[in-house]
């Protein structure tokens, strides 16, 4: 079992390392086609060099600090909007509990957007809004931006780790309870385990 | 000093990385991005729900490299990657314990791993976000404790309640793991005594397995993301579970059509030989049956549990899945079926095809060995465990994915092309998962409220993409109030549909087509025609055609986005109004599940880049070259 157990994390490691490369490879890749493009072009190279994360890659900080300002040089509205959007997108996506990576621009980007937003609402031609309406479309597209749908990252983990705990005790109830002892050591573990477990699924 | 590794250590880290590198850049097509989104979100995926699939996935988001979409494609590189271990341990094992010629059996075990590793369909499933690799290690797994107990003649206690756990579990991924139970009951009852005794202790440890499912309930009442239901009482528990929302497909209609009749298995074996020779070869049907023939002389037990595991992924599950004629009609309803039922249903047929080939691979070599043609039973085997990597070359242009960002520009051009704060209504896989891939999980154009619709049946709306209420009703006031007439007013609604004569709202609507979508118009509305041209080709600039020419894949899904994506620029084009009129080529438009309307296209200077671009995409993007398109499809030239 202990041989077993070697090769599937040494498998996992192979695979992290190769995904790893991967990543580094189109990060580059991307970095320098993004140098040679312009407009929107320009902005889905860097989307890309943004979505290949790699923690402490200069690359990935570089691609999104100059997207940041890039978004800034479009003069049509819809263009800027555009790539704000792709920028805070792609932080989103990247977006782990460990290294948390960007996270500093979405509190500049938001009210750009919600700026934008606002004004493209007021100069839809069928629309009804006018400028007047500029702070009330404003705001509500602040609450659009700041809405957190995700499930809580410590309770997820808490999900995942008891799950693997309460299926595992059970294996071992099985493979293992040979005495008194071991059985109420297993059962009591399953109670833990899966008790865990549904509080997290509620909390999360 | 020569470190000595064995081999199948080093086809596995290979199939590894290969498989690591060949993963979409974001989310694969089909369903990837609605189960990566339920993964991330801990919601509940399509019918069943997937939530041991999903909860696993939930682990691999974690990782800190790529974006989300990509860490949750490695659970299927990882868990394809066991499943060729378990063929390994599996084809070691019979060998081990059937044969006194052992020296070789390393490179023997490892044979049929290579052939099922680069495997069209193999690797296909290994690189996309799907639950089948994962299932196929749960079934594999299943399989290794029905020999453990044929080989040692003995219904180990602790073997048949793992087996009950696991297929308690194995409710929570997809059901065909559940057809293992099949093959396991019946060995069961060759111990019939002992069977009798552990049948009320095994029903418990499934349920304990099925528990797993109680996921769906608990997350239902948190409100959590759903693709198509929730499960928030026990009767939409019960409807989830058993899938019934897809009608005559459901998991119990099916279950019950399983032996009706003789010609649905004719069509299925049909099918299945078409479907192994292609992802193998013709040839190995002889090392098949040289392989159950070598399994009935060394142990009748094992022999019988594989033959009916065997028949049970092949012909039943074909006889459920794969009875359509796939040698004649549409070739989009054949790529399809082979796409969607052929490449993934049976997975686990060819996993057991390759272990029992790789027996009869074997046993052709005991014969040679017996002839004292030493030199050949050394070297031929290490030839033919090498051999296979050959096809990774083919592989390359067909299941590698590394550059196939088309599912995510599809879903994130058309929410870039949406009007600020507007309803986008959604007909179609690709679309709906795209859009709510990047909308929910990567907050793009959270203004943007987004209907789906997975049925034919257009009063069924779900309404994921335009949570919370309290937020949305600020926003677009009006819908919420249900004047969706008022929205329609203000061209603030699209829908990729065309509504024919049996909608509802046929005799009320109007529509123009808009890049990848059509505006929804009041029938009086009188817009004109120069605005939606401009706005075509003001918002053109959003869109990524040029996914489509370099993806180099074959993906069918891959392949019917692009050609949507075509549509796309013939709207373009049919847009610009030349200075000097000619006379116009009248083109059609479809949207998602039938209807359809003219357009003027004039062919000009102006128009031509369009056109050619989407010819390009067309040519580059043709269902004849899909690799399990049967020979004769290739020829016809029908498009």
């Amino acid at each position: 079992m202990k041989g077993y157990g070697k090769l599937t994390i040494l498998l996992l490691v192979v695979t992290l390392i190769a995904f790893l490369v991967k990543n580094l490879y189109y990060q580059n890749r991307y970095y320098n086609t993004a140098k040679q493009q312009d407009g929107i072009a320009k902005v889905k190279a860097y989307e890309k060099v943004i979505l290949s994360y790699i923690p402490l890659s200069p690359l990935g900080s570089k691609a999104v600090e100059e997207l940041y300002l890039y978004c800034h040089t479009f003069k049509k509205d819809d263009e800027r909007l555009y790539c704000l959007e792709t920028l805070r997108t792609s932080i989103y996506q990247v977006q782990n509990p460990i290294t948390r990576p960007y996270t500093e621009y979405l509190e500049k980007i938001n009210p750009e957007i919600a700026k934008l937003r606002a004004l493209e609402s007021i100069n839809w031609e069928y629309g009804n809004y006018t400028m007047a309406d500029y702070e009330k479309l404003y705001n509500v597209q602040m609450q659009v931006l700041n809405y957190d749908n995700k499930p809580s990252d410590f309770w997820s983990f808490i999900v995942v780790l008891s799950l693997i705990g309460w299926i595992s005790s059970v294996l071992l109830f099985i493979w293992r309870a040979n005495d008194k002892k071991q059985i109420l050591l297993y059962s009591l573990m399953f109670i833990a385990f899966f008790s865990l477990w549904i509080v997290s699924l509620y909390k999360a | 000093m020569i470190i000595k590794i064995k081999p199948i250590y080093l086809v596995l880290f290979i199939f590894s990385i290969i498989y690591a590198t060949s993963t979409f850049p974001v989310f694969s097509t089909g369903d990837g991005g609605g189960l990566a989104l339920a993964s991330h979100l801990l919601g509940i995926a399509h019918p069943p729900g997937y939530p041991f699939y999903a909860q696993i996935n939930k682990l691999f988001s974690f990782i800190p490299v790529g974006n989300i979409g990509s860490r949750i494609a490695l659970s299927s590189v990882f868990f394809a990657v066991l499943s060729l271990y378990l063929v390994y341990l599996i084809t070691k094992k019979i060998i081990s314990k059937t044969s006194l010629e052992i020296d070789n059996i390393e490179i023997f075990s490892t044979i049929p791993v290579v052939f099922l590793g680069v495997a069209y369909s193999f690797y296909y499933n290994a690189v996309v976000i799907k639950f089948y690799p994962l299932t196929l290690f749960l079934m594999l797994l299943l399989v290794l404790i029905g020999l453990e107990v044929s080989f040692n003649k003995n219904l180990d206690k602790r073997l048949v309640l793992t087996a009950s756990f696991l297929l308690g579990i194995g409710s929570s991924i997809h059901h065909t793991s559940l057809m293992m139970t099949i093959p396991l009951f019946i060995l069961g009852a060759l111990y019939f005594k002992n069977f009798i005794r552990l049948i009320i202790p095994s029903a418990f440890l499934f349920f304990l397995g099925f528990l797993v499912n109680v996921y769906l309930y608990i997350r239902s009442q948190k409100d959590c993301f759903a693709v198509m239901g929730k499960a928030e009482n026990l009767y939409n528990f019960y409807f989830l579970i058993a899938r019934k929302a897809y009608g005559s497909s459901s998991s119990i209609d099916l279950a019950s059509q399983s032996v009706s009749n003789l010609q649905g298995f004719i069509n299925a074996s049909k099918n299945l030989i078409y479907l192994l020779s292609i992802n193998f070869s013709a040839i190995f049907f002889l090392f098949l049956i040289l392989g159950f023939i070598y399994l009935f002389k060394k142990d009748r037990q094992v022999f019988v549990f594989l033959l009916i595991t065997f028949l049970v992924y092949t012909l039943l599950v074909g006889k459920l899945t794969f009875t359509g004629d796939i040698f004649s009609g549409n070739i989009s309803d054949v790529a399809q079926t082979l796409n969607v039922v052929g490449n993934q249903y049976f997975l686990p047929a060819m996993a057991l095809f390759s272990i029992i080939f790789g027996i009869g691979i074997y046993n052709s070599f005991l014969f040679i060995k017996s002839q004292k043609m030493e030199f050949i039973y050394k070297v031929v085997p290490v030839i033919l465990m090498i051999f296979p990597f050959v096809f990774l070359i083919g592989r390359f242009s067909q299941t590698n994915n590394i550059n196939n960002w088309v599912p995510y520009y599809f879903g994130k051009d058309f929410l870039s092309i949406s009007p600020v704060v507007s309803i986008t209504a959604v007909r179609g896989d690709p679309e709906i998962f795209g859009m709510l891939y990047l909308k929910l999980l990567g907050k793009y154009r959270g203004d943007v409220c987004i209907l789906t619709n997975h049925t034919s049946d257009l009063a069924q709306w779900l309404n994921e993409g335009c949570k919370p209420k309290q937020i949305y009703k600020n926003l677009l006031p009006e819908f919420f109030e249900g004047n969706l007439g008022k929205v329609m007013e203000k061209k603030l609604y699209t829908f990729n549909v065309i509504p024919d004569v049996t909608h509802p709202l046929y005799d009320f609507v109007k529509v123009k087509p808009y890049l990848y979508t059509f505006f929804w118009l009041l029938r009086e509305d009188n817009a004109p025609d120069e605005w939606f041209d401009k706005i075509n080709l003001d918002k053109y600039k959003f869109i990524s055609p040029e996914v489509c020419l370099f993806h180099n894949t074959d993906d069918d899904y891959t392949i019917r986005i692009c050609n949507y994506i075509a549509n796309g620029l013939l709207v373009a084009a049919s847009s610009v109004k030349p200075f000097l009129l000619v006379d116009p080529v009248e083109i059609k438009f479809y949207g998602e599940g039938g209807g359809s309307i003219s357009a003027n296209l004039y062919i000009n200077e102006e128009t031509s880049e369009y056109i050619k671009v989407q010819s390009i995409i067309r040519k580059i993007n043709d269902e004849k070259e899909i690799y399990l398109v049967p020979d004769k499809f290739r020829n016809k030239n029908e498009r």
